[in-house]
């Protein structure tokens, strides 16, 4: 028998985190939902096994990163033209601070999806090169290098704000 | 706040509402688990009293396959059942089924046919049928469809011909053979004169060629050889028959319309005039792949010239006006000779070297010949927007060297 009491409890507690870290990998709140929406069927599927784990964050962390490269390759995601050009958003600013707000997201956007997932799990998930290395399934080594490369894009689009800091 | 966790943080901290509802996200799922337990337990039931029913009717001797005889006129052979076939869903309407009561004489003429085909066109490779009756009706897909073994000097391989017809417009070369992208050198798209589209495509071990008719029925005959596991695809011998071998195949003769099935006469008219509108419907159908010619070809009167229309589907209408000499006195100033005086930047003007002298304004384009002829073209409607002068001057140069019939 599933134990969906304790299912109900671990999911409602790390809801919002999850649609967070999925809307830094995708840059939509949208894509976001639905990319956790997709994790939580996974989830509640195998809950009886997931739920034995030493660290079941890891496997929903997983299962958010597999919806974003799923989600990259869907047909209706690739590069279209068009005859006329689509309407463009207003262009008057955005109040205080949102522009700072949307500026990462915007930056983290323009990395190749390994490389932000990288920048994700280490920078905002708090974890280490070792754990970063088992959720993506590569070496520390790759880790390493992967995250160097993607602060080094930042700092050359940022030219010196400041807002990276130098890798530890 | 400049450290990027920080920023990232701050990125996120105010999210807008979620549409996430993981109260009924878990009803969903236990709903869904409750189905997936009673479809289960209902399906097993479901095969068990199939499998009682099943049982008399192969002890009286019925195999199964085929048409109940006595239904009407001989029986069509059908397809054997195939173990890897996915049973169709019943309440997805398949295609239309043709008239079952000519299905048997159909097969057998079609039969007749790609036999004297294969013999015309391949006479020194051995083509076995894989049934006794060449033609199968596949009701699946309201097809006739007929598979052989074919062994020759090449190299050996299997060829599979079917007939049927489809509703919709042939696929434009945009579609299939789209110029300049990688694998167009390996297929070929074509248009007759008759308004026929043929399409071969080759990939060395895997060979196709398929003919559009313009009565609705395609022909497709494709040939390929089995590639083992392993083995790279350049590395096995191609089928014995050449995509030259299958395009004279699907343009025989003998398989064409099936019966029952009304094809739309070609339209009466002087062999002339058809003559001018298959240019016309040639060239719109290279400059506009997307364009949907719903409505046939309609001729006009020769008098006075040459005078026809052709009306494409929502696009509008071309029209196009041959003059045997160039004795219009209204039009006295265009027959001179004289170059191309400035024009505005709406007209079009050229001198060829020939002496042959094309005008155009804006949706039509006039061509002079030395002779003393004149081809006009003018396009209306939406066509007039995306024919140039320089499209219409395309087409009035076809008509110009359309030989008569």
């Amino acid at each position: 028998m599933k134990d969906v009491d304790g299912f109900r409890e671990y999911a409602g507690s790390r809801l919002e985190g999850w649609r967070r870290t999925a809307y830094l990998l995708s840059g939509d709140w949208h894509l976001a939902d639905d990319m956790v929406s997709s994790a939580l069927t996974g989830l509640y599927r195998h809950w009886d096994r997931v739920s034995r784990m030493d660290n079941p964050d890891a496997y929903i962390r997983t299962c958010l990163l597999r919806a974003m490269l799923n989600e990259r390759r869907r047909p209706w995601r690739r590069e279209r033209s068009f005859d006329v050009l689509p309407d463009r958003a207003a262009t008057t600013p955005p109040p205080d601070g949102v522009a700072d707000r949307e500026a990462v997201v915007a930056l983290l956007a323009e990395l190749p999806a390994r490389r932000r997932a990288v920048l994700v799990l280490r920078y905002f998930c708090d974890l280490s090169v070792e754990q970063t290395a088992a959720e993506l399934g590569c070496s520390a080594g790759t880790v390493k290098s992967q995250t160097s490369r993607a602060l080094e894009a930042l700092r050359a689009r940022l030219q010196g704000t400041g807002l990276v800091a130098e890798e530890a | 706040m400049n450290d990027l966790t920080e920023q990232m943080r701050a990125a996120t901290a105010a999210p807008p509402p979620s549409t996430l509802d993981l109260d009924g996200f878990i009803a969903r799922e236990q709903r869904r688990t409750r189905l997936l337990r009673w479809s289960g337990g209902s399906g097993a039931v479901a095969l068990l009293v199939a499998a009682v029913l099943a049982v008399p009717a192969l002890y009286a001797g019925d195999g199964g396959t085929g048409l109940t005889p006595g239904l009407a006129g001989p029986r069509c052979p059908t397809p054997g059942p195939n173990p890897t076939e996915v049973p169709q869903d019943p309440a997805e309407p398949g295609p239309s089924p043709l008239p079952l009561d000519r299905c048997a004489e159909t097969a057998a003429r079609l039969g007749t046919a790609l036999r004297a085909a294969l013999a015309g066109t391949a006479p020194r490779v051995t083509a076995t049928p894989r049934t006794p009756e060449v033609f199968v009706y596949q009701p699946r897909y309201a097809q006739y469809e007929a598979d052989f073994a074919l062994a020759g000097a090449a190299g050996t391989g299997g060829l599979r011909v079917e007939v049927k017809v489809v509703p919709d417009n042939p696929p434009t070369e945009q579609q299939v053979c789209p110029p300049g992208q990688p694998g167009a050198r390996k297929c070929s798209y074509r248009i007759t004169r008759s308004g026929t589209v043929l399409f071969t495509y080759d990939a060395n071990f895997s060979r196709k060629a398929e003919a559009y008719l313009r009565d609705g029925t395609l022909i497709t005959a494709s040939a390929g050889v089995p590639v083992p596991e392993g083995t790279k695809t350049h590395e096995v011998a191609p089928p014995p028959l050449t995509t030259d071998h299958l395009l004279a195949l699907v343009q025989w003769p003998g398989l064409r319309l099936l019966p029952g099935v009304a094809a739309s006469p070609p339209p009466p008219g002087d062999p002339a005039t058809e003559a001018l509108i298959d240019t016309i419907v040639l060239n719109l159908r290279r400059k506009l792949p997307d364009g949907a010619f719903a409505q046939p070809p309609v001729p006009g009167s020769p008098e006075n010239g040459l005078r026809a229309w052709y009306e494409a589907g929502g696009l509008g209408v071309i029209t196009a006006e041959v003059a045997g000499t160039c004795v219009d006195p209204g039009a006295a100033a265009e027959c001179d000779r004289e170059p191309c005086p400035e024009q505005p930047d709406s007209v079009y003007c050229v001198v060829d070297t020939d002496g042959t002298r094309i005008v155009g304004a804006h949706g039509s384009a006039t061509l002079f010949t030395p002779a003393g002829r004149v081809f006009t073209v003018t396009a209306e409607g939406a066509l007039a927007q995306r024919l140039t002068n320089a499209d219409l001057a395309v087409i009035a140069q076809a008509l110009a060297a359309t030989p008569p019939r």
